[in-house]
């Protein structure tokens, strides 16, 4: 054997391995649905999806002891910095696995309908679950493309599931479209912060950075200025795959083709998988260029962005019929919320941003549940006209209805109103003039919000039922989805009353972006 | 590190070849041409991983893309018969697509002539992958025949730093086998698998 020319580093050890422990079973578990779908009878393909609950439930069991276990430790760095575990990459695992868990659960009944029952579907939304936590938990730009492409693409794939339907190859084409073509972009910013720093450790990028920032002068070289332009790519690359404005063309196409529980599930889960992204590269690797001397920074950027995203979701949702491209436009209006907690900067603003994606997951999920029940033998259920009369036919469906709608709007004593009052809040707290003109702004938004989703709750409670839905066969949700449902809707209501428990999960969050963040060399590689 | 000399001319050159070939790839009217292009910008591509020492990754390139992914692209494009589509290759969006494209170019290229002129870049510590390849690279004024560190460098690297997104995008490709066969498969063939 010749002698190594290079010297060998130490291997990753048992330790390392240990440390992605969740997404080593939910790996095994994707693996097993697929081989339990060949195994299974078509009667009985609908196992695999309690299958993959089951793994979703060991995964967070797997998750809880590695939280329990290393609490006191965090942040911690393995695998040569390429796996970076913080506040953050706890609670957000915890939000994946309980949007994977929630969609796969009201899938089942409407895949049986569509005679569409397959288990790759599952074993899909796992994968993408995977890619989701690993996004979490990357600490290098490399890790974080890889594990964001795998997320992406296993949704591509769930958008097209549909394949003999039009509209879902049509939404599935124009997403992936769109989407491939923002990761090029977005890759091609990352390759220029290598170029200009010589790192893909988001550590040693943000360091680096702040040198360049700070003492950005003859001797120590100054390429701000193509970090400007890197930035504006990557932060392009990002806005797509979050639906802000000006890039939010594809959201209500797809949203609209794709399967109604696809619909769900990447309305919150790869949502939430973008914004975890967004933080890591602006909050983190990028957080030095937030406002710099002579030159804007992305926080100018942002607000716009913000500005211009919930404006145009608002404005746009209030003309839709179609419950799914209505609730495509709101999505892009909360996404314009989210963004404010960030542009804020403060402890709130992230506080506020962590609350409000954990419980627009419960809400949005719980509208989705019950648009997929109203999806039956003859009826789309997709227009607002076929909520017509729900209160009079299916009461508690539509009282459960009405609270996430009402949670959606921001009603005070939901969960959703504490969510927009830290983001909006964070924005005059951070006592800039410029930010409290923004939240005067934002709060207009939300009231034109109010008038779409009061569209709801006249269609379910005054109107008369459609003569075509009272033909149709009775409104059934399966047990399971009954509870999970009424579940939701008590802790969307305990949390607007009292919301302290979640706004301490939500600090975890907002502490390691604020404190960990600070000192970002203690991730460098090991 | 400038380059000077040969190193210079082949890297303009190189640069612009790939460069226009890119350019040919979208805009020809022939599916078959623009596969034809990819295949130059993959190798002016090659060329420049040459240039940066990096043979191993140069000769993978052209193993993997030309020699591999491209001529099957090839084979399916001369079994599909895509004449329809090739009247033009433009829509309405061209000019806007121009223009966007322009304006990133010029952005780019004035960030970089003002780097430069501002004293360059790399001036802070490098990393220690940077090192790694630093030290790995040959010495320019040793013999011919001598063994490049190249290939061993990238192996070590695979299987230490990068072994996290490694085992990543295995899982990656493994979904996209999954995902292409859910998608591909006919009725009739599904039928047969239930």
């Amino acid at each position: 054997m010749l002698p190594l020319l290079v010297e060998l580093p130490p291997l990753p050890t048992l330790r390392d391995t240990a440390f992605i422990m969740p997404e080593i079973i939910l790996t095994l578990f994707a693996g097993a649905a697929l081989v339990l779908d060949v195994a299974l009878p078509r009667s009985k393909k609908h196992l695999t999806a309690y299958f993959s609950l089951i793994g979703l439930a060991f995964v967070a069991i797997a998750l809880a002891q590695q939280v329990a276990m290393t609490a006191s430790l965090l942040p911690i760095s393995a695998f040569y910095g390429m796996l970076f575990i913080d506040g953050l990459s706890v609670v957000f695992r915890f939000v994946f696995i309980v949007a994977a868990a929630f969609s796969i659960l009201y899938s089942i009944k409407y895949l049986e309908f569509e005679r569409e029952q397959r288990g790759e579907y599952y074993a899909l939304i796992l994968f993408s679950t995977l890619g989701m936590m690993f996004v979490a938990t990357s600490g290098d730009l490399i890790a974080l493309f890889v594990s964001f492409e795998l997320m992406s693409l296993s949704v591509y794939v769930l958008v097209g599931y549909f394949k003999r339907d039009k509209r879902s190859n049509e939404a599935a084409m124009k997403y992936f479209l769109t989407g491939i073509f923002s990761s090029a972009l977005m890759l091609y910013g990352l390759s220029l912060v290598y170029g200009v720093t010589g790192h893909t450790n988001l550590g040693l990028i943000s360091e680096t950075i702040a040198g360049y920032v700070q003492g950005g002068t003859a001797e120590s070289g100054d390429p701000r200025l193509l970090l400007m332009v890197a930035l504006v790519l990557v932060a392009a690359g990002l806005l797509f795959k979050i639906a802000a404005v000006p890039f939010h063309m594809w959201a209500p196409d797809a949203y609209e083709g794709a399967p109604t529980t696809v619909t769900a599930f990447m309305s919150v889960g790869p949502k939430a998988g973008a914004y975890v992204l967004l933080a890591r590269m602006l909050l983190f690797a990028l957080a030095p260029m937030r406002e710099m001397e002579n030159l804007p920074g992305w926080a100018a950027l942002l607000a716009v962005v913000a500005v211009l995203t919930m404006t145009v979701g608002n404005l746009a949702a209030v003309t839709q019929d179609n419950v799914k491209r209505l609730l495509a436009y709101s999505s892009i209006a909360h996404a314009g919320y989210i963004l404010l907690g960030i542009v804020s900067g403060t402890d709130m603003g992230y506080q506020g941003v962590a609350f409000h994606i954990m419980t627009y997951t419960l809400m949005n999920t719980g509208v989705f549940a019950i648009i997929i029940a109203l999806h039956r033998q003859g009826v789309i259920g997709e227009n607002l006209n076929d909520l017509n009369g729900l209160f009079s036919r299916a009461p508690s469906a539509a009282v459960l209805m009405l609270i996430f709608i009402l949670g959606l709007a921001g009603i005070p004593s939901t969960a959703g109103f504490v969510g927009k009052f830290f983001l909006f809040g964070s924005l005059i707290q951070s006592g800039k003039p410029w930010l409290t003109y923004i939240a005067i702004i934002a709060v207009l938004n939300a009231v034109v919000a109010f008038y779409y989703y009061a569209r709801f709750a006249r269609a379910m409670f005054l109107n008369a039922p459609s003569e075509n839905i009272a033909d149709a066969s009775p409104l059934l949700l399966a047990p399971s989805v009954r509870i999970t449902l009424t579940l939701s809707a008590i802790a969307v209501l305990f949390f607007g009353i009292y919301p302290q428990p979640l706004i301490n999960v939500a600090d975890i969050v907002a502490q390691s972006i604020t404190t960990v963040y600070a000192q970002s060399s203690g991730i460098a590689l090991r | 590190m400038l380059l000077v000399g040969w190193e210079a001319l082949f890297f303009w050159l190189l640069t612009l070849a790939a460069l226009f070939a890119a350019v040919f790839t979208v805009s020809a009217h022939n599916p078959v041409h623009c596969a034809l292009f990819l295949i130059s910008t993959l190798i002016a591509t090659a060329g420049l991983f040459l240039l940066l020492r990096a043979e191993f990754v140069a000769g993978a390139q052209i193993l993997v893309y030309v020699g591999g992914i491209l001529v099957l692209f090839l084979f399916v494009l001369m079994l599909v018969n895509t004449r329809s589509e090739v009247e033009n290759p433009f829509n309405r969006q061209d000019k806007v697509g121009a223009f966007i494209a322009v304006l990133v170019g010029l952005a780019l290229l004035g960030a970089v002539t003002y780097t430069q002129q501002r004293g360059g870049f790399f001036k802070t510590k490098p990393s220690a992958d940077r090192l790694a390849i630093e030290n790995a690279r040959p010495d320019p004024n040793a013999p011919a025949g001598v063994i490049s560190a190249d290939t061993e460098t990238l192996g070590v690297t695979l299987y230490t730093r990068a072994v996290l997104p490694f085992e990543i995008a295995s899982v990656l490709l493994l979904m996209a086998i999954v995902g292409s066969v859910l998608l591909a498969r006919d009725r009739r063939q599904e039928e047969t698998y239930d």
